[in-house]
């Protein structure tokens, strides 16, 4: 869904707009972060769910992606645990992030089926049947209506997918487990999405691709406007790829002024480190050449 | 021909809400609806921000002919403008 305006990127900048509102407009004196308590209901407002199930629910979620968004990690479900905890000692802009940077939300997970194999509609019992003749296990056989397959039995192979004349075999997974690269994604005993955190890179790719808004990563938003607010000296670095986050109306000039504008010191485009770096390693060939 | 002029909000708070989103959705959509109904054009415009969200309404805020949109998204926009196209109001009738 990357490129497309969704209710996700509206959800997660609604979040990040609490959190950012709030990390300027507080008394830096004071450390009472009971604002967030109002947050999931300015976000989620009234009585009928407009995402998922019941409203309740989705406050529930947006209390988490709150937690995240300050950097704090989530709360277990099965314990009470308050909202703001945390909250005070990592208000500083010297907290950083602990891992685990990219966190599925268990209860916003759906448990989409993992890798499947499965008949669709299209499916016309026709008299050729190629599925069940190319089938290695002979988990495929032609129904009353269609053909099956015997989820017990099936390999996963596809060869099914390829025969079917009517493409009528579909192949599919988990959007997040599909997206990433690090095979970093496993059930919980619930059947639930679960990040094996010695395998994920925090690449993102899982956030962006769950259409349930499951998975969301930590920010350190509240700890870098808290460091303009209180007079330090902030450097943005940023990925090359900034050119293209915007859109076309806003060129590079403006975006860089506009972090300006937020207090950044200075601007650097993090290829200008590499490009030293590669000077450094050049001269340092070159060096070791002459030298031997 | 008919012009249908879509004005899209591009203040702060609309264009985080998805604003620009819709300005490129709506424009890749009117393309399409060019070929169905040629009877009209659409011009999408951004402009500047027209201060509605201060008054705590939410955006993003999209004008089709001058009728306000609160809280737009895509389909809502292609919908004010599908009622704003005369040759749409003719095959529906």
């Amino acid at each position: 869904m990357r490129g497309i305006f969704t209710p996700i990127t509206k959800i997660r900048r609604q979040v990040f707009t609490e959190v950012a509102r709030y990390a300027y407009e507080r008394d830096l004196t004071q450390s009472d972060f009971n604002y967030f308590y109002e947050s999931s209901y300015r976000i989620i407002p009234g009585e009928v769910a407009q995402y998922r199930d019941s409203v309740f629910k989705e406050r529930a979620i947006i209390r988490e992606r709150l937690r995240l968004a300050m950097g704090l990690p989530m709360r277990p479900t099965d314990t009470h645990l308050s909202l703001t905890q945390g909250m005070a000692e990592s208000a500083t802009p010297n907290k950083h992030l602990d891992k685990p940077l990219v966190n599925v939300i268990p209860f916003a997970c759906e448990a989409c089926p993992t890798d499947t194999i499965k008949v669709s509609d299209n499916c016309r019992k026709c008299l050729a049947h190629p599925c069940t003749a190319v089938c290695p296990v002979k988990a495929v056989s032609i129904g009353k209506h269609a053909a099956v397959i015997d989820q017990d039995t099936c390999i996963k192979c596809g060869r099914c997918v390829q025969a079917c004349p009517y493409h009528a075999i579909e192949r599919f997974g988990r959007p997040c487990a599909e997206a990433c690269g690090a095979d970093a994604i496993f059930s919980d005993a619930l059947g639930r999405a679960e990040i094996d955190q010695d395998k994920c890179v925090a690449c993102g790719l899982c956030i962006v691709s769950c259409p349930f808004a499951a998975i969301a990563d930590k920010s350190e938003i509240f700890q870098l406007i808290t460091a303009i607010r209180t007079g330090r000296t902030v450097y943005a670095i940023i990925a090359p790829s900034f050119v293209g986050q915007f859109g076309p109306l806003a060129t590079p000039g403006k975006i860089i002024s506009g972090l300006k504008m937020l207090g950044m010191a200075r601007v650097v485009e993090v290829g200008w480190g590499a490009d030293f770096g590669s000077m450094h390693e050049a001269d340092e060939f070159l060096a070791q050449r002459k030298l031997s | 021909m008919d012009k249908i002029i879509v004005e899209v909000c591009a203040g702060t708070h609309c264009t985080m809400m998805g604003a620009m989103n819709i300005m490129d959705a709506v424009a890749s959509l009117s393309e399409i609806r060019k070929d169905m109904e040629p009877c009209c054009e659409v011009e999408v415009r951004p402009i500047k921000c027209m201060d509605l969200c201060k008054n705590g309404s939410q955006g993003p805020f999209v004008t089709v002919n001058g009728a306000l949109v609160e809280r737009a998204e895509s389909d809502a926009v292609m919908a004010a403008i599908m009622q704003h196209c005369s040759g749409h109001r003719k095959a529906g009738e």
